[in-house]
């Protein structure tokens, strides 16, 4: 799903890439496949699911503020009907 | 921030507050990359080993290569730079220059895929704060060239068709003026000399505009010989004597003792001469003219042509050199000496493809001028050989 990959890679521009994929381990919704950031396979087949979770893991730490970074990178992947 | 706020701050908040602090710094560190990744000129920085860490858009564009995939690598293997003479211009030569002019080129070409570009190039040295490195920007100046190039071409096509009809109609007038047409009295004779006057004007102007665009183009090949100098002069002098003589000024030739021979092309060389000499006399009206050579160092000759004519004010040498940089543009001084005002501009070019340098020098209006130029001296049997093998 390449809106949770955007989503994680920019967290890692602000976060740096150790935790930006720390957090998204923790979500429960990613499994990284080798060391680069981007090279991630999602776990959660719900994709609403999937996006509602990894931002949760960025808000617990880092609050509101890491949310509106997420919607900024949603807003750039409108969803297909 | 006051510090006593931030200690009753939670772990949270702190990590909110460096979290934000991020994203500002993010946000004006894209602002910043995207002002330089779409500005019109091709962008790139190397660092100290001359490894590429920016490329623009226009690089991107004009080269067909995504900057992921040459960040991190050698600005020689992805920028290729050639002289328009095809000798490669390797990053090293022009980035990291303390001397600014060694810093910028003009002109070079660079190696597209599906073309070249001519381009000129400006560089700058950033100075981080444990590192260093080398902004270069290409301006892209190849549809500059074209346009030069075209109306070269057309200067050049012109000037050939007008050169027959006019040298045509020369002839048909020299004729009527000496007679062959039946006799004509005096006032048409007056006429026909005012006609011969101006077609000859025309025809100079049309035959210098022809060298200058060949010199421009680079289509004058230049055979390079040893001349003596003393022989060389004698034989230019001895033209020149009649009209000099006919003006009632004096004509010296001082070609210093130890001066070598040279290495030049005999008639480019005898069109300069004749320039400055032509100059002379057209512009001194007592006193004379003198031709000298001296010896600069063991590979350069000086030559001077002085004369005690009107002189040049400080301030109009800069331009003396320039493409129709005749010093009065008065319809009358141009009717009186009859130049085109491009004759020391190719003068200029011809001393310069040859690999010399041309000045001039006077110490104001009415008191004479020294035009000078150097060329190539030929001291030993060893230069001679680097001279030829080069």
């Amino acid at each position: 799903m390449e809106l949770v990959k955007e989503i994680v890679k920019e967290q890692s521009l602000i976060i740096g890439e150790n935790l930006a994929r720390q957090m998204a381990i923790e979500s429960g919704v990613v499994k990284f496949n080798s060391s680069k950031i981007d090279d991630l396979t999602v776990t959660e087949p719900n994709r609403d699911m999937a996006i509602e979770k990894l931002i949760g893991s960025y808000k617990e730490l880092f609050g509101q503020a890491s949310v509106e970074v997420c919607m900024n990178v949603i807003k750039k992947f409108p969803q297909k009907k | 921030m006051d510090i006593d706020y931030i200690k009753t701050l939670q772990p949270e908040k702190i990590a909110e507050e460096v979290y934000k602090k991020n994203v500002e710094l993010l946000e004006q560190r894209r602002r910043t990359e995207q002002l330089l990744y779409w500005v019109s000129e091709l962008i790139f920085a190397v660092d100290d080993k001359y490894n590429i860490t920016l490329f623009n858009h226009t690089a991107e564009r004009l080269l067909k290569k995504n900057s992921s995939d040459v960040l991190g690598k050698n600005a020689n293997e992805i920028i290729k730079l050639r002289t328009d003479k095809g000798q490669p211009i390797t990053v090293e030569e022009y980035t990291f220059q303390g001397d600014p002019s060694k810093g910028s080129l003009e002109g070079a070409i660079l190696t597209g895929v599906d073309q070249d570009f001519f381009v000129n190039v400006k560089t700058s040295v950033i100075q981080l704060q444990d590192s260093k490195e080398c902004l270069i920007t290409l301006v892209d100046v190849t549809k500059e060239k074209q346009l030069d190039k075209t109306k070269d071409d057309f200067i050049s096509i012109t000037s050939h068709e007008l050169r027959t009809p006019l040298t045509i109609i020369k002839s048909y007038l020299w004729m009527l003026e000496q007679g062959r047409g039946g006799p004509m009295n005096e006032k048409q004779t007056g006429y026909l000399s005012k006609a011969i006057r101006g077609a000859e004007r025309m025809l100079n102007l049309v035959n210098d505009t022809l060298n200058l665009a060949r010199i421009e183009q680079g289509k004058i090949a230049f055979k390079m010989e040893q001349i003596t100098l003393n022989d060389f002069f004698k034989e230019i002098l001895e033209e020149f004597k009649i009209k000099t003589d006919e003006k009632g000024l004096y004509l010296k030739l001082n070609v210093g003792a130890g001066v070598p021979n040279i290495y030049a092309d005999r008639n480019k060389l005898r069109e300069i001469i004749i320039n400055f000499l032509g100059n002379s006399i057209k512009f001194t009206q007592e006193g004379g003219i003198s031709i000298a050579a001296e010896k600069v160092n063991h590979d350069t000759v000086k030559i001077l042509v002085t004369d005690t004519g009107k002189g040049i004010s400080r301030e109009d040498i800069p331009r003396l050199f320039s493409k129709f940089g005749r010093l009065d543009n008065s319809y009358q001084t141009i009717a009186e000496t009859g130049g085109t005002g491009l004759g020391l501009y190719i003068t200029k070019s011809l001393v310069e493809r040859m690999g010399g340098r041309i000045g001039v020098s006077s110490d104001g209006v009415g008191l004479g001028s020294t035009f000078w130029f150097t060329v190539t001296g030929v001291d030993s049997e060893a230069t001679i050989c680097t001279l030829i093998q080069g």
